[in-house]
């Protein structure tokens, strides 16, 4: 069944949405089934391309968009907000 | 979109020539039409349909009007024209701004700029960076390219090979504007032009191998910064079930910003060489904007040999 989430998040780690945040959500996608959308500053993007997430630019403490959509939406959304949450497993 | 009176002096204000006076301050106003007025009949008085919120162009005509009446009504009538909604005021053909005009500019905050082009050309000029302004933009995920001069954007999902094909059409002189993300913008209302973000223009990302400068790797022959978009190829994953066109005779059409672009969609499958199929689909389409429609032709043809053929099946 086709559902459709979404959920504001906060970027914690220090260095903002760079390459390897980047990867880590696209990596994490791979697994998922659902269309993922991130938004930032009025700039809606693919998660799943990594040059997608990194235009956006986003730096420590932007307010970002996580729109999700799909077969496994709540689930998705949940590992990326975990994600966020951690930091995308890099040290503080 | 927010355009600042100062962020158009940035980007055009040395092409056009523009110098600030006096009237300095305000330079965070606002621009939020994409026409210019010039007075004209206003200043006669007649203020019925008056545009307040565009940015105001005194030529020497309105110059001169002003300079023939007496300072008392000049500052009247340009009280009814100059209005706090105005975002700039620009004098052409390098006139001296009346004083008036400069008073009423330092009151309302409005910043009056001269330059010594003429009025004509100058409106045109402002007109087209205000129009490319306003334009309606787009951000699409596909991948853009040049190939034989056409524009083509490639679309489909992640990972059906988008950047492996583009890397293909690189490697055959074609060139690349953009991966991933694309930004649409519409030009003179009928046509689209695509550009890519300047932070990740010229790079590709290649899975296996990782982001990749084409124009470092390739050399600046193989880049473009912007391209009119002529036409879309759809790469799919194989599906049995999907009836692919055989013949061309079908044309489909996918529409962004109010325009239509014509669609290919092609199946990518193992063995199917999608950068040849993508170059002999611009060909093909080159070869169908100057009149020659290879599928229309071969049906024109077919349907005459079988008339002919009934009529040998009659006389016989």
């Amino acid at each position: 069944m086709q559902k459709k989430v979404e959920s504001i998040t906060k970027v914690k780690n220090k260095l903002g949405l760079h390459v390897r945040p980047a990867t880590y959500i696209a990596k994490i996608l791979q697994k998922s089934q659902s269309k993922v959308t991130l938004t930032y500053k009025g700039e809606s993007v693919n998660a799943r391309s990594i040059m997608s997430i990194m235009i956006l630019t986003a730096p420590k403490n932007a307010k970002v968009k996580i729109e999700v959509e799909g077969v496994d939406a709540e689930k998705t959304l949940s590992s990326l907000l975990h994600a966020f949450e951690t930091q995308f497993g890099e040290d503080v | 979109m927010n355009l600042t009176v100062q962020t158009l002096f940035d980007r055009h204000g040395e092409i056009l020539g523009l110098t600030l006076t006096k009237a300095r301050q305000g330079m965070d106003r606002l621009v939020k039409v994409s026409h210019v007025q010039r007075p004209g009949l206003s200043l006669a008085g007649y203020i019925k349909r008056k545009k307040d919120n565009r940015i105001l162009l005194f030529g020497r005509v309105e110059l001169d009007y002003l300079k023939d009446l007496d300072p008392k009504l000049r500052r009247k009538r340009l009280l009814g024209v100059v209005t706090s909604e105005n975002p700039a005021v620009i004098v052409a053909r390098g006139l001296i701004p009346p004083k008036e005009l400069m008073e009423i500019c330092l009151e309302l905050n409005i910043p009056l700029f001269r330059t010594k082009m003429r009025s004509i050309p100058l409106m045109t000029k402002l007109t087209l960076f205000l129009n490319e302004a306003f334009s309606p933009v787009l951000s699409l995920h596909g991948t853009l390219v040049e190939a034989f001069g056409i524009g083509v954007l490639i679309k489909g999902d992640s990972s059906v090979g988008k950047s492996e094909a583009a890397l293909g059409l690189i490697e055959r002189g074609h060139r690349l504007i953009s991966d991933d993300v694309v930004k649409v913008r519409r030009k003179e209302e009928v046509r689209l032009v695509g550009t890519g973000p300047e932070l990740t223009r010229h790079l590709i990302e290649i899975r296996g191998i990782g982001i990749i400068n084409v124009a470092t790797l390739y050399g600046a022959v193989c880049v473009r910064n912007e391209v009119q978009i002529d036409m879309v190829v759809h790469l799919e994953e194989w599906n049995e079930a999907h009836y692919y066109d055989r013949i061309g005779l079908e044309e489909r059409f996918i529409e962004f910003l109010d325009i239509q672009v014509p669609l290919y969609v092609h199946p990518v499958k193992p063995g199917r060489d999608i950068v040849l199929l993508i170059e002999t689909t611009v060909l093909n389409h080159r070869l169908k904007e100057m009149g020659y429609h290879s599928a229309k032709e071969f049906n024109s043809k077919l349907l005459e040999e079988i008339a002919k053929g009934k009529k040998i099946a009659k006389e016989g």
